[in-house]
């Protein structure tokens, strides 16, 4: 049997190599749970069309912070901007009186149990409520606000609804339109480690949206060729974003004027059966003949909404029709 | 120069004292072939010995080959088929023979023979010896098999299972995972062919072991010659021939009545599941091989069918009311009692034909040339059949397998200094799946998917159903338990019924040429340069389609409208109308649907389905050099090239896309792929006994063709989702969509007249590719040491990182609508810039009709610039190796390892560990914003702890033959595991709501085998008979658990614990809102859903001739 020489040291055992990276890396998508909680967005979300849009973007010197949301995909209402990436490109949105709440989004998690409490039915569903727990003040104007809502722990800068956020959703909606409201929030409103909202950051204000005309029925159109023919007795409707105060309408600012310019003589009501919008709707006392008409609510006329909010129309409003 | 004669005088002596001192040095080689180097020293002086003819012979090889030493006593002789050889040196008249030279694929064994010149004597002086065990020449780490090791080690049938017994490898989904990798990223190679699957990357071509020379199982640290792998490299050479017969007959036998009782997984059940057993598992073959003329021409063939046939026992089950309270019993582990009320078998058989062939040829010493041909065909009767579902929905007949044909060449030249090396080969694998019965082709599937009773479908069963469902009488006269649903069905085990529905028919081909020059060069030191060059022309032609053209599923109740029983989605391939208008109304009304975000028309896909036929070229070239400069100090340096071009389907190409652009023949291609490589190895000993090594490498994927169909191919997948309502319903004109079960009929649904309520179309002509695309490639760095510490026994460790520097994904920046193939968070900023030039000066050259190609640009730029907003792709895998290795010797083998691991990441690699899908490159992992978040943790292939132990000890008992003990031994860590929830569009699973394995992790298992083979010498001849147990101890340990914390879908919570699950909002996903209600909770999240494989034994028998 050969033997070996067995020179030599033995040249194993090196033990781990730091040459690896074993640390995390920062991901996008992750949340920033380093220092107290920051409200990132505050967005107003109509119930009637399910949207959000911002109404407040949190700004670092001009520019956004890194964690709001910037595009944001929605793939069935819409994707958005939620956030321009410079402050001086924003421009808040308006609440919709027909029905709102607002979405306040977190740079992190929340206390869930400090800020939501849970009702669960013997099947163990659950739903949240912010009943009991009230994190936030919701005043519009100089009146308190009730309201209810949930939190949502779910969600980042990229989903759709944003998230963590605080979903407040008010039981009334008796304010004025054009009224400045301010939720801000309290005291239990904490992050995992307890700390929370800056006091500079905790009032959010947004406006609820002022009284408008949103469309009319049916629209109107500059040609004659694309005018909506309607019946003799058929009916133009003006759709508001509030409930209108009919007491609040004056028969002078609400005329039809045929074709040769004459005032015919007309009526109107206001129908409050819808439960998001009001209408105001304009007939002929008496079937109109055929011919081309202009339905108008007048320069200068002056409407009211049920909780006192008003548009001043600064011009003429008009649809013009076709009889045949 | 002494020259050699062809006979050799064999009186024998030994040449006592002397001392040899073997390296075995690795350097690249062709794959299928080593190499023997070294140096003849006068033994007194040390100095070379120049002039002596080498000589190796062995029953591997033809003939034989030699060459004469340089100035430096060195010689190289390649290209040797692997084996054991005797070396002879012939020098003034006397010959000095060194047998036991053992040659591996791909290494090279350095063999340094000092010789006492001043010898003259006619005797063959024996010189004894044995090869390093520690690899000199090579940084690869990994293994190679023999038959020492599948003959004795409990193993698997085929050479598929001795993959694991490299260190720091591991099952996942798909086959074993290398380093963290997926196994769909591995390459393997027979032959020298590249037989890995051209669709998704499996392993397709697989042989028997009895039909294996060497599997060399390369994990990672390899030269530039092999790429295309982000994974491992199998390499596998089958037996050859000799100028004697050899061979064997085998059988195998594996009987279902052994197989252990398998521990029942608890949960909280459904009425219905299954039990699946193996009747028998058994095959027989033989392999022989020999001379059609000695030392020219050789044979060698193999045949081995296999048959399997396994019962699937369909189970159905009622609740338990024993106490009659009116409730249903809870058992000691919380859940419902179940009592089982119907057993319904079904049998299934499969059957494989594995086969070889092979001829060697030796024009001459210097020229040689192989041919071979091996294949795996298998056809599954009434296989992949599903649980719940009648008879007609659930057989379809499967076949699938591979066959391949390689032709190598290979000539030396110039004094054996230069070596071409040239391999033509022909790759095919399929996958035929096909309904079982004659009608199956027009049957539309129907699923059944909200909460019901078994009782509502037993109609639906017919007398093949065995009246399993009879045990339920929900509803009827016979319900002993009218309070509760006796035999619950829930929405996420849908019932399937009329017809199979989603088939595929596919045909995979590759066809490759490679060339290699090798060239050898003393200067500073010796040099082996190799340029090689490869081209691949690859296949894949897809047939999907849905049986009767399309599958119905009646979707969940939909919470926000509790009054609507549910929905009915349609689900079809669609193929555009070319040229259509869905602005006309004639053409709208005569077409199936609007598609292409509404651009064009399209109609469903009739039975024929989606077809595309699709080719990819790949080309690669390399240059490398082995330079040793010193005996113990070797540098490889090494250069890839590879580039790869994808083409459209042939059903596309030339067409005009719905944005008016014509679509190209070329779909995508990645250029310029330069994948440097370089390491060293240093033996401190100088003794061959140890070495240190380092290497880092890149490594290209190559991207498998299921993008060609998927992205390239004109597949469109359209869900109409149809409501159904009330017909006393004023508001729905039209007929109605039914509700009621017994109602059903396929034509009843085709002929819906309810609106289509939401179309949701995923896909389109061809996926558009971001100008730029680069490939996808990996980092690895390795460093290591090994050490001989006696004789055959060596000692390694090492460190391993792996790092995935970018990957090729689809991802869409717009909410699913469109989708862009790129690398996910890298700047396309430039690209995007480029675009938004272009479209200006369209828009500025006032031609109108160029408006909606400057949109067309705009639109895309914009999806470009957001690319950058994805998170980046993450996957770090280190490791730490320790190895131990007996080769045979003194009646026994050891191969040993443990591997402390942690892989992290983000993206897993090409398919889901969380959903399983396996659709390389283009998972929905990366496909929306939204899908990210939480994704990066513990990797789903993570095991922190392996450990590898296969051995075995010989005890010969003389004359009454032998008996060999093997056995493998196996620890590791289980996986971690997630909390998932829905995504409202993509469907289940598809949501992290905690981190990536953030929810516990399964428990760390052990499995040992065991092998006792009893032979006899029968003449020159063995008879062996064996027996395996495999999993002796009969461990059933978790190895999976539940991680659908819920069905219901939600977003995630980024970061967060048990804590804000309970808080957990979810999204409606019909109308993708927001709902103030907690997710339904899954009582099976975090149980455990699959076990070890019970024990089983297999018997067998051998006779080696």
């Amino acid at each position: 049997m050969l033997r070996y020489r067995t020179q030599g040291i033995l040249a194993v055992g090196l033990g781990i190599f730091a040459g690896g990276c074993f640390g995390d890396p920062d991901i996008l998508t992750d949340l920033r749970p380093e220092g107290p909680p920051d409200v990132l967005v505050g967005m107003a979300q109509s119930v009637v069309s399910a949207e959000e849009h911002p109404f407040f973007c949190r700004y670092v010197n001009g520019a956004k912070d890194e964690k709001a949301p910037g595009f944001v995909i929605d793939a069935i209402l819409g994707s958005q901007t939620v956030c321009p990436d410079v402050e001086s490109e924003f421009a808040a949105n308006d609440a919709d009186p027909r029905g709102y709440a607002i979405r306040i989004m977190f740079d992190e998690l929340l206390n869930a149990d400090r800020v939501e409490t849970l009702i669960c039915d013997e099947d163990g569903a659950c739903v949240g409520s912010l009943e009991t727990t009230q994190p936030v003040t919701f005043m519009c104007g100089t009146t308190a606000v009730d309201y209810d809502g949930y939190y949502v722990p779910n969600g980042n800068n990229t989903t759709f609804p944003l998230g963590p956020s605080l979903l407040v959703q008010p039981l009334s909606l008796d304010i004025a339109t054009g009224t400045t409201c301010t939720v801000t929030l309290g005291d239990n409103v904490v992050d995992k480690s307890g700390t929370t909202v800056p006091a500079a950051e905790a009032a959010l204000d947004f406006k609820i949206a002022d009284l408008a005309l949103l469309e009319t029925v049916p629209a109107d159109a500059e040609d004659v060729a694309d005018r909506e023919v309607i019946d003799p007795d058929g009916e133009i409707e003006f759709s508001f974003n509030a409930a209108i105060d009919d007491a609040s309408i004056a028969a002078s600012e609400i005329e039809i004027v045929n074709g040769a310019g004459a005032v015919i003589p007309s009526t109107f009501y206001v129908d409050d059966s819808h439960a998001s919008l009001d209408a105001i709707f304009v007939h002929g006392t008496a079937d109109l003949p055929a011919g081309n008409y202009t339905v108008r609510i007048k320069s200068g006329a002056v409407i009211e909404e049920l909780n006192g909010g008003t548009i001043t129309f600064a011009a003429n409003e008009d649809v013009r029709v076709v009889v045949e | 120069m002494k020259r050699i004669g062809l006979s050799f005088a064999m009186t024998v002596g030994v040449l006592a004292g002397a001392q040899i001192v073997d390296t075995q040095v690795s350097v690249a080689q062709s794959s299928t072939t080593g190499a023997v180097r070294g140096r003849i020293v006068d033994k007194a002086t040390k100095e070379a010995v120049i002039g002596a003819t080498v000589v190796v012979s062995g029953p591997a090889l033809q003939g034989q080959q030699a060459e004469i030493t340089d100035e430096s006593g060195g010689f190289t002789i390649t290209n040797l088929p692997p084996g054991v050889y005797v070396m002879t040196v012939f020098f003034n008249d006397s010959q000095f023979s060194r047998p036991n030279v053992l040659v591996e694929v791909g290494k090279q064994a350095f063999v340094s023979v000092p010789i006492d010149t001043s010898v003259q004597t006619t005797e063959v002086i024996e010189l004894e010896g044995r090869a390093p065990i520690v690899d000199q020449g090579s940084t690869k780490t990994g293994v190679t098999i023999t038959d020492e090791y599948t003959t004795r080690i409990p193993v698997g049938r085929t050479f598929g299972a001795v993959l694991g017994s490299a260190a720091g490898t591991a099952g996942d989904t798909y086959g074993t995972s290398f380093g963290g990798s997926t196994s769909l990223e591995n390459t393997y190679i027979i032959e020298g062919i590249n037989t890995t699957d051209t669709s998704k990357g499996f392993q397709s071509s697989n042989l028997p072991n009895e039909f294996i020379e060497e599997t060399e199982v390369i994990a990672g640290g390899y030269n530039a010659e092999f790429g295309r792998s982000t994974g491992g490299v199998v390499n596998v050479v089958t037996k050859q021939g000799g100028n004697e017969f050899h061979g064997s007959v085998f059988g195998y036998f594996t009987p279902g009545s052994m197989v252990a009782d398998v521990e029942p997984i608890v949960r909280q059940g459904a009425a219905i599941s299954s039990e699946t057993n193996l009747d028998y598992s058994t095959d027989l073959g033989f392999e022989v091989g020999g001379p059609i003329k000695k030392d020219k021409v050789w044979f060698h063939i193999g045949y081995n069918p296999s048959v399997r046939k396994s019962t699937l026992d369909r189970v159905t089950y009622a609740r338990v009311d024993a106490d009659g309270d009116g409730e249903v019993d809870i058992t000691d582990e919380g859940f419902e009692d179940f009592d089982e009320v119907g057993r319904s078998p079904m049998s299934t058989t499969s059957k494989t034909h594995f086969f070889t062939a092979k001829i060697n040829g030796a024009i001459s010493q210097n020229h040689q040339f192989q041919i071979s041909g091996f294949g795996n065909p298998r056809a599954s009767d009434r296989a992949f059949y599903r649980v719940t579902g009648d008879r007609a929905s659930q057989l379809y007949a499967f076949a699938d397998g591979a066959y391949d044909g390689s032709l190598k060449w290979s000539s030396k030249f110039a004094d054996n200094k230069t070596q071409v090396d040239i391999v033509a080969g022909q790759h095919t694998n399929y996958t035929h799946e096909t309904p079982y019965f004659a009608d199956g082709l027009e049957a539309k599937n129907i699923r059944f998917g909200w909460n019901r009773s078994l009782s509502d479908l037993a109609g639906f069963e017919g007398t093949q159903g065995g009246g399993a469902f009879a045990g339920c009488e929900d509803g009827t006269a016979n319900d002993m338990n009218p309070g509760f649903v006796n035999c619950p069905v829930p929405f996420s085990t849908p019932y399937s019924t009329n017809g199979v529905g989603a088939l595929d028919y596919l045909d995979m081909a590759r066809s490759s040429l490679n060339a290699a020059l090798t060239q050898r060069v003393k200067l500073a030191g010796h040099h082996t340069f190799k340029l090689g060059l490869d081209v691949e022309q690859t296949k894949y032609n897809a047939r999907r389609y849905y049986t009767g053209g399309g599958s119905w599923t009646q979707a969940r109740r939909s919470r926000s409208l509790p009054d609507q029983p549910g929905a009915w989605d349609l689900r079809t391939f669609v193929i555009p109308i070319p040229g259509s208008d869905p602005e006309d109304m004639a053409q709208a009304a005569a077409a199936d649907a609007p598609c292409v975000n509404g651009l064009a028309l399209c109609n469903h896909a009739t039975s024929d389905g989606l077809r595309a036929k699709t080719t990819n070229r790949n080309l690669g070239a390399y240059l490398q050099d082995s330079w040793q400069i010193r005996p113990n100090l070797t540098l490889n340096a090494g250069l890839r090239w590879e580039q790869q071009t994808g083409y459209a389907a042939d059903e596309v190409k030339g067409t005009t896309s719905v944005e008016g652009e014509i679509i190209p023949d070329v779909a995508f291609e990645l250029k310029n792929q330069l994948a440097p490589r370089v390491g060293l190895i240093f033996d401190p000993t100088q003794e061959g006994r140890a070495k240190i090594f380092t290497h880092w490498g890149r490594f290209y994927e190559t991207v498998p063709m299921d993008i060609n169909v998927r992205a390239f191919g004109g597949e469109i997948i359209n869900f109409n989702r149809v409501t159904t309502r009330s017909a006393a319903d004023p508001s729905m004109p039209g007929g109605t969509c039914p509700e009621a079960l017994n109602s059903f009929d396929q034509n009843v649904l085709d002929n819906c007249t309810v609106a289509t309520k939401a179309r949701i179309q995923f896909g389109g002509p061809t996926t558009a590719i971001a100008p730029g695309l680069d490939g996808q490639y990996l980092d690895e760095f390795i460093l290591g040491a090994e050490y001989e510490l006696m004789a055959d026994f060596k000692m390694g460790v090492n460190y391993v990182y792996r790092d995935l520097g970018r990957v090729i994904e689809d991802i869409s920046t717009d909410g699913g609508t469109n989708y862009l193939i790129a690398n996910p968070g890298e700047s396309f900023d430039d690209a995007a810039a480029d675009l938004e030039r272009q479209a200006a000066a369209l828009r500025m050259d006032g031609d109108p009709s160029n408006d909606d190609t400057a949109d067309l640009y705009e639109f895309r730029a914009d999806l470009l610039s957001r690319v950058d907003e994805f998170d980046k792709p993450i996957r770090r895998y280190n490791a730490v190796v320790v190895t131990a290795n007996q080769r045979f010797s003194k009646n026994a083998m050891l191969l040993a390892s443990y591997t402390y691991s942690r892989s992290k990441g983000n993206f897993p690699g090409l398919f889901s560990t969380e959903t399983g899908q396996d659709d390389p490159n283009l998972t929905s992992m990366y496909d929306l914003p939204d899908l990210m978040a939480n994704r990066y943790g513990s990797s789903g292939l993570d095991r922190p702890h392996l450990l590898k132990v296969d051995g075995f000890y010989q005890f010969d008992l003389k004359k009454a033959g032998n008996v060999v003990l093997g056995a493998s031994v196996r620890g590791e860590s289980g996986i971690p595991h997630n909390a998932l929830a829905a995504h409202w569009a993509y469907g289940p699973d598809e949501t992290f709501l905690q981190a990536r394995g953030a929810a516990g992790r399964s428990p760390f298992t052990y499995t040992a085998d065991i092998k006792a083979t009893y032979g006899r010498k029968m003449g020159k001849n063995t008879l062996e008979a064996f027996i395996d147990v495999f999993n002796l101890l009969n461990s059933q340990d978790q190895v999976d658990a539940d991680e659908r914390y819920t069905a219901d879908a939600a977003n995630p919570i980024v970061g967060g614990d048990a804590s804000d699950l309970a808080h957990s909002k979810t999204i409606d996903p019909i109308f993708a809102v927001e709902l103030n209600e907690t997710p339904t909770y899954n009582k099976n999240f975090g149980n455990l859903n699959a076990r070890q494989a019970p024990r089983s034994i297999r018997f067998g028998l051998r006779y080696t001739f």
